[in-house]
């Protein structure tokens, strides 16, 4: 009898692991935005616990007409954003960090301003995890 | 021999004490004679045409930006609140303007709003969208329209800051990253010169 509980327990651990999402989402965030500026910018970590590498494909969110993945870098004092094309390669067993001054989604045309201590709902749409829905919460902008 | 040596350390010191020490280098990039943006006048969100020589007797920060930019000008502007703040009692002597490179989309009502929700105290400055090219080159900068998807675009843009002194002249290039503490600090300065 002691054998098969421990197979039904030990099937059962597995089965949970397969079952646990790979792709989990740390900290989404959005500024609130300033009165004229019709886009904001998503920041957030992607962990990957997966042993495939997947790809951020795109995103939607009821509160803005269009989601767009972005890179933004600095280059001799010249701000450069592109569109990441074919999506955003997230390493298997690695965090991708979307953050101020780097990649980040961008809500374009937004449908109301986003303001500080509100939420939305953002659903990321993954090549191989498929769609994971999150919750970004609209932080002041820092003022000190 | 010695006594050559000795009355050249005399001389020396006589020209140090003279002229005194060099004053200690801005923390911001210095720049001389480069007369980029004089003479131009651009209107601002109501319209008035404004010149960097209205600005006499202010320390005067100029920098390119739009308000579809999710990151950088936001955090820009955020950033110049604080270093005029960081000024002190001085802080009124120093005008942040913002030049939009994305005229077609950026309202004079629209950038007004933005600028103005940073910081009372700033101006946009929206130059015509024929007279765009011509502002850019003449501070040596850049923007250029990116597409990202259907009609939509981006611009690639300078993000440097351009700071004039009091009598106008183009004094210093920061850039956007440039600590707070330190940037205030060269605005002090410049504030305090005659």
């Amino acid at each position: 009898m002691k054998t098969p509980l421990a197979l039904l327990l030990l099937l059962a651990s597995i089965s949970q692991v397969i079952a646990a999402d790979p792709i989990t989402i740390e900290r989404p965030f959005a500024r609130a935005s300033a009165p004229g500026q019709m886009v904001g910018g998503g920041f957030m970590t992607i962990v990957h616990q997966g042993g495939a590498e997947d790809r951020l494909v795109s995103a939607t969110t009821p509160i803005a007409r269009e989601v767009q993945i972005h890179s933004m870098n600095m280059d001799g004092g010249v701000m450069r954003m592109r569109q990441v094309e074919g999506g955003l390669a997230i390493p298997a067993g690695g965090r991708v960090a979307l953050q101020p001054g780097g990649l980040h989604l961008m809500f374009v045309d937004l449908n109301a301003p986003l303001v500080a201590g509100a939420s939305f709902p953002v659903t990321l749409r993954f090549a191989k995890a498929g769609e994971i829905k999150v919750e970004f919460s609209v932080e002041a902008r820092p003022t000190k | 021999m010695k006594s050559i040596g000795l009355a050249l350390a005399l001389l020396a010191s006589a020209i140090l004490i003279a002229c005194g020490p060099p004053p200690p280098p801005f923390n911001a990039t210095e720049v001389s004679n480069l007369a980029y943006g004089k003479g131009l006048g651009i209107p601002d969100t109501d319209g008035k045409i404004r010149r960097i020589d209205d600005f006499k007797g202010k320390v005067t920060l100029v920098f390119f930006g739009f308000t579809r930019c999710p990151d950088i000008c936001p955090t820009t502007l955020m950033r110049l609140r604080q270093v005029r703040n960081a000024v002190g009692e001085d802080a009124d002597k120093v005008q942040v303007l913002l030049v939009s490179v994305d005229p077609e989309r950026d309202t004079a009502d629209r950038l007004g709003a933005y600028v103005k929700s940073f910081d009372d105290s700033f101006i946009g400055l929206r130059p015509e969208p024929a007279q765009l090219e011509k502002v850019v080159k003449a501070f040596h900068a850049i923007a250029v329209k990116v597409p990202t998807s259907g009609d939509d675009y981006t611009i690639d843009h300078s993000a440097t800051i351009y700071v004039y002194d009091r009598k106008n002249q183009l004094r210093l290039i920061a850039q956007p990253t440039l600590e707070i503490n330190l940037f205030a600090a060269d605005l002090k300065r410049l504030t305090q010169e005659g």
